[in-house]
């Protein structure tokens, strides 16, 4: 069985802590896999450069949202500079299960929101 | 029709996938290759290579008779008047795309063409791309919830402006038979210079298609999506179409004469092929031709509608599952679309790929087709002459078992 559907991660894409608004977000982004229909939107809370609060909404299959969930769990606290730097091997990394060539798009999609969220913060 | 004869001359199927043997719903994508094609490709390249209508030597002329030999098979296959109409090209996008290429001239600003909401991105985005240069108007019929073809909406749409009508055959997602001919004749005692251009991409594929009753003057397929070689396609056109529209590519083989003055154009079909062709895909998809001739395209569509059928009686007992375009087997092709609330259709594609079934999953190159219908993505088993009930049974069980992991 593909790595993704076991039981401890299935609980983690089922109630992503990270699902859901941010009423004052300073920053919102949408993106999307218009092939695969996976629709994510970001939203950041940015004080002092620091990310203070990161969401995300949308439709998406579960690697999309793990990825999205560990993404965002990951970025919270650090700085937008840091979280400027953060590479696709990275997040593959932090996603920590393997990842077939042809859903490398839905992993990496939480990621593109991030790095275009953060193109006009400063 | 004997399936169980028939697999075996897929080498492909005895593949084991996860563990699992080879389940493959994926034929809409493109379909797998027998031996017999399979050697007829490497059979020319072993014996017979050489380019075509150039060389005075053996090979040269070997393979020329078996290029032009292939375009007669491929003639009689969707009986087309003559092997002078049966231009060759890398697919349906390329044959579509060289159609609107030709059709720069024809349209002025203002004119109109139209298309489905169902088509296949091949037969959409050529068409706007075509009307953003020109100053035309791009009209989408709204094709998507209909069980039977909006015939009067398109009716109502047809003016003196329409230049075209670009339209599928067959749906790849929703399996829909559009009634070609019956559009051809009303939309043509309307406005009889209409241009109809169809996309056959699934069906000549999976069903008898006569070119001479379609009434259409254009129609375009895929080789790899019949048994063919991938790379190898068709553009069927009215001679008279042929004859008067300009070429789309230029180059060696399209010419009869070449000055600093200027050009003139090679006879039919080498005047719409330039470039040395694909004469090992010809060859092959003229065997692919006859091997379906031979099962018989009435024995292909009434197999694949059963395995649909069967599919369709089985899906509609999983709770909270959809499925697209009509009910009535009849109606459609061998294939079905579904989705399922609260399943992803990557998921479940991925899910059933551990089990060694291969369905697509996502939006099938149709964007608009999927916003028409208001869903962000679907899953498609797509069935053909190989396939059998009990993959079909293995494949609902497969999902049911999916969905208590994703759901």
């Amino acid at each position: 069985m593909d790595p993704i559907y076991q039981e401890e991660l299935k609980e983690l894409y089922k109630n992503p802590k990270h699902k859901g608004h941010i009423a004052n977000a300073t920053s919102k982004v949408q993106e999307q896999n218009p092939i695969c229909g996976d629709n994510i939107n970001l939203q950041l809370k940015i004080e002092d450069g620091v990310i203070k609060e990161a969401k995300f909404d949308g439709a998406a299959c579960a690697i999309s949202i793990l990825s999205s969930e560990k993404l965002l769990s990951f970025i919270e606290g650090k700085t937008v500079a840091e979280a400027r730097k953060i590479t696709q091997g990275q997040l593959l990394e932090i996603l920590g299960i393997y990842v077939s060539m042809g859903r490398i798009k839905c992993a990496t999609l939480a990621l593109k929101a991030l790095q275009k969220a953060l193109i006009n913060v400063s | 029709m004997n399936t169980n004869e028939i697999r075996k001359d897929f080498p492909i199927l005895e593949r084991k996938i996860n563990g699992y043997p080879l389940v493959y719903f994926d034929n809409g994508a493109t379909t797998q290759k027998p031996n017999q094609v399979i050697d007829a490709v490497s059979d020319y390249y072993k014996t017979h290579n050489s380019n075509v209508h150039r060389g005075i030597h053996e090979l040269s002329e070997e393979a020329t008779k078996m290029f032009e030999d292939s375009r007669k098979v491929i003639a009689d296959f969707v009986n087309a008047k003559s092997s002078d109409e049966i231009v060759f090209t890398k697919g349906t996008t390329d044959g579509i795309n060289g159609m609107a290429q030709s059709l720069f001239t024809k349209i002025q600003p203002g004119e109109e063409v139209i298309v489905t909401s169902a088509e296949h991105h091949s037969n959409f985005v050529p068409w706007q791309n075509l009307c953003n240069l020109k100053g035309g108007k791009l009209r989408v019929l709204d094709a998507s919830k209909k069980e039977e073809f909006p015939m009067e909406e398109l009716i109502s749409m047809i003016n003196s402006k329409t230049k075209v009508l670009a339209l599928l055959h067959a749906s790849n997602v929703l399996g829909t038979i559009f009634p070609i001919m019956e559009i051809s004749k009303k939309v043509k005692s309307h406005n009889e210079k209409v241009l109809i251009v169809v996309d056959g991409a699934q069906s000549v594929p999976h069903f008898p298609v006569d070119v001479q009753k379609l009434g259409c003057d254009f129609l375009a397929f895929s080789g790899h999506k019949m048994l063919g070689p991938m790379g190898i396609g068709v553009l069927w056109a009215k001679k008279e179409h042929l004859k008067t529209l300009e070429p789309f590519d230029f180059g060696g083989g399209m010419i009869s004469q070449v000055s600093n003055e200027g050009s003139t154009w090679a006879d039919l079909p080498a005047k719409f092929e330039a470039g040395t062709p694909n004469v090992a895909g010809a060859i092959g998809l003229a065997e692919a031709c006859g091997y379906l001739s031979k099962i018989g395209m009435e024995n292909v569509q009434k197999h694949s509608q059963e395995l649909a059928k069967h599919a369709i009686e089985k899906l509609e007992k999983i709770p909270n599952l959809d499925i697209l375009g009509p009910k009535d087997p009849a109606k459609r092709t061998g294939l079905v679309s579904f989705t399922i609330k609260n399943a992803h259709p990557h998921d479940i594609a991925a899910i059933l790929n551990t089990k060694g079934i291969a369905v697509r999953a996502g939006q099938h190159c149709t964007m608009p087709l999927h916003n028409a219908l208001n869903i962000p993505a679907s899953t498609r088993a797509s069935f053909y002459i190989y396939n059998t009930l009990e993959e079909v049974d293995y494949f609902v069980e497969s999902l049911k078992e999916g969905l208590k992991i994703l759901l």
